[in-house]
């Protein structure tokens, strides 16, 4: 990997083939730096098939580079894992795969986006890479929806870890100085939060985040994440769209920010075939629930 | 000083033609030096009276131009094929600087879905940094340059080529007219370029790439929804199939802009429209 590499980092699983494809793909159409575009997958159960279908990346944007983090194979991983003696219910491997990315990536790796896949860029991905931090150690966009996440119900619930008027970021998009990120020493910190009886009303990594880097946050434009996205909103021309609300753009119903966009960008082969691997999905999981069976085991 | 507005449309878009000059009108500094130069294949003698209540009402100067009867955009039209969107009105548009008095600097060109509401002497007023044209990014750029799955057409867009909305153009006349429009799309035409590009804007975007200025926002908002009132735009740009002259469109506005067309034009404009699909299909039968 050159000086000049871009690392973005994406963690997904198996139901989330189509739409990690459609976020790489979105940053490779609007980047002018494709040559230096790394993308870092940190996957758990992508089958094979869907794992052939995110080369055509590759194979569109000749020079982008794909880097597999297969968590489930991965002994580094499941040796943290192990060592990780609580349990959280939020706490699945995604969410475990963020805290130590310092950990799971190589170490040249000092800076990172992160991204949700239920994002489309529309900006090259290069301006963000370049933002000065400022020396701060992350940057994201103040979430509009934070209070009710910080604050919890009625904003009493939480009222002990967060405050009001507290800078809070989404964790949908991230610039990351990954450095600052080992340093903080994410889930020594999550044990501590445990011991402090805070941990179950954590709202995944995104607390984490916000409360161990309380002071350290970079506050980036919000045109970086555009959370729940309308179509009144493409006028403003974003940069980045984030279908966090439950309306996504991959569904056959609309009602999104360019919505009509995202299906060009996935493209049409691969949209029709997201829908019909759903589509399978859900009458198989109805097919084991009439006949009492139990969920089938990944291999 | 007369600020030069130039509107391309049919007898069909009477009632939408009037609410634009209505609308710019109410929204001018002085209404009575705008001059608005009104291309057509002819009016209906009623419809033509009711745009000329403009006059009577602002003081505004109504220029015709009836394009049947125009032996330039006839000769222009001659031989080039008509894409389904690409109407001949659309020609007018490229044609303006043939077809404009000589003493004409600047010119607004304005689509007839259009609602101002900003003054426009401040477009006729705009520095335009020694560009042709000055104009507003457009949000739905990227499917209409590249196509399906953002493909096509890529040795003549790519995904970052700054594409500009053509309903709201402030012209320099002189740099207009020496871009050639006519030229270049006879061009276009003969290569066969002009049947690969869906949009009469995009012949608008390739000739004047990189040498446009980008206006805010504002300044032309296509597809507004209610959501956008508050950030008050200068100029509503009814893009898509909600229209603010239905009875029901969702579209920001849709109260002002009635009021705007004045409440008997709007149902005048409603009726006929009503009696028009109601008689289409015996004119089918009829075979008129």
């Amino acid at each position: 990997m050159s000086d000049k590499a871009i690392h973005i980092a994406l963690t997904f699983d198996d139901g989330f083939w189509a739409p990690a494809f459609a976020t790489m793909r979105s940053i490779a159409l609007s980047s002018e730096r494709r040559a230096d575009l790394n993308f870092h997958l940190l996957h758990k159960n992508l089958s094979a098939e869907h794992r052939a279908e995110l080369d055509a990346i590759a194979e569109e944007f000749p020079g982008i580079r794909l880097h597999d983090y297969p968590l489930a194979e991965d002994r580094h991983f499941a040796a943290i894992k192990e060592g990780f003696v609580f349990k959280w219910r939020r706490l699945n491997d995604m969410v475990l795969a963020r805290l130590i990315f310092d950990k799971l990536l190589p170490q040249t790796v000092t800076r990172l986006i992160y991204l949700d896949c239920d994002v489309m860029v529309r900006q090259p991905i290069e301006e963000l890479w370049e933002t000065d931090l400022q020396g701060k150690a992350v940057g994201g966009v103040i979430d509009p929806n934070r209070h009710k996440v910080m604050l919890g119900r009625e904003f009493k619930e939480k009222a002990d870890i967060f405050t009001y008027d507290q800078p809070y970021v989404n964790g949908g998009v991230l610039l990351i100085d990954l450095e600052r990120w080992a340093k903080a020493d994410l889930m020594g910190r999550t044990a501590a939060f445990r011991e402090q009886g805070l941990l179950e009303k954590l709202y995944y990594d995104q607390d984490i985040i916000n409360l161990v880097f309380a002071g350290e946050l970079y506050p980036l434009d919000w045109r970086w994440n555009l959370t729940n996205a309308l179509p009144a909103h493409e006028a403003l021309e974003p940069f980045i769209i984030h279908y966090s609300g439950d309306r996504k753009p991959w569904s056959l119903i609309g009602g999104t920010a360019f919505f009509n966009n995202y299906r060009h960008v996935m493209t049409n082969e691969k949209y029709y075939a997201f829908m019909r691997f759903r589509w399978r999905r859900s009458l198989e999981k109805l097919f084991r629930r009439l006949t009492f069976r139990s969920a089938r085991r990944p291999a | 000083m007369p600020v030069h507005v130039a509107l391309t449309f049919d007898d069909n878009f009477w009632a939408p033609a009037y609410a634009v000059m209505r609308s710019a009108c109410l929204a001018g500094r002085k209404p009575a030096d705008f001059v608005f130069h009104l291309f057509h294949r002819g009016l209906g003698a009623e419809h033509r009276q009711v745009l000329g209540d403009i006059t009577k009402e602002f003081g505004a100067r109504l220029i015709d131009y009836n394009l049947t009867e125009n032996e330039r955009f006839t000769a222009f039209l001659a031989g080039l094929a008509f894409h389904k969107k690409l109407t001949n009105m659309v020609y007018a548009r490229l044609l303006l600087d043939e077809l404009l008095p000589a003493d004409i600097e600047r010119v607004i060109y304005l689509d007839c879905d259009i609602f101002v509401r900003g003054p426009l002497e401040i477009l006729a007023e705009l520095d335009l940094q020694g560009r042709p044209i000055a104009a507003v990014l457009d949000a739905g750029r990227h499917k209409q340059m590249l196509g399906r799955d953002f493909r096509q057409n890529l040795d003549l867009f790519s995904y970052n080529f700054a594409y500009f909305n053509a309903g709201m153009l402030v012209i320099d006349r002189e740099k207009f007219g020496a871009a050639d429009l006519p030229g270049e799309t006879r061009r276009m035409h003969e290569s066969g370029l002009l049947a690969r590009i869906q949009y009469d804007q995009a012949v608008l975007n390739l000739v004047f790439a990189d040498k446009w200025l980008p206006l805010d926002f504002r300044w032309n908002l296509i597809c507004p929804w209610p959501a956008h009132e508050a950030l008050e735009p200068l100029l509503l740009h009814y893009t898509g199939h909600r229209k603010p002259w239905n009875l029901v469109s969702g579209v920001a506005f849709s109260n002002a802009y009635r009021h705007t067309m004045t409440n008997a034009v709007f149902y005048k404009f409603w009726r006929e429209r009503m009696k028009r699909r109601l008689l289409a299909p015996f004119k089918t039968l009829l075979g008129r």
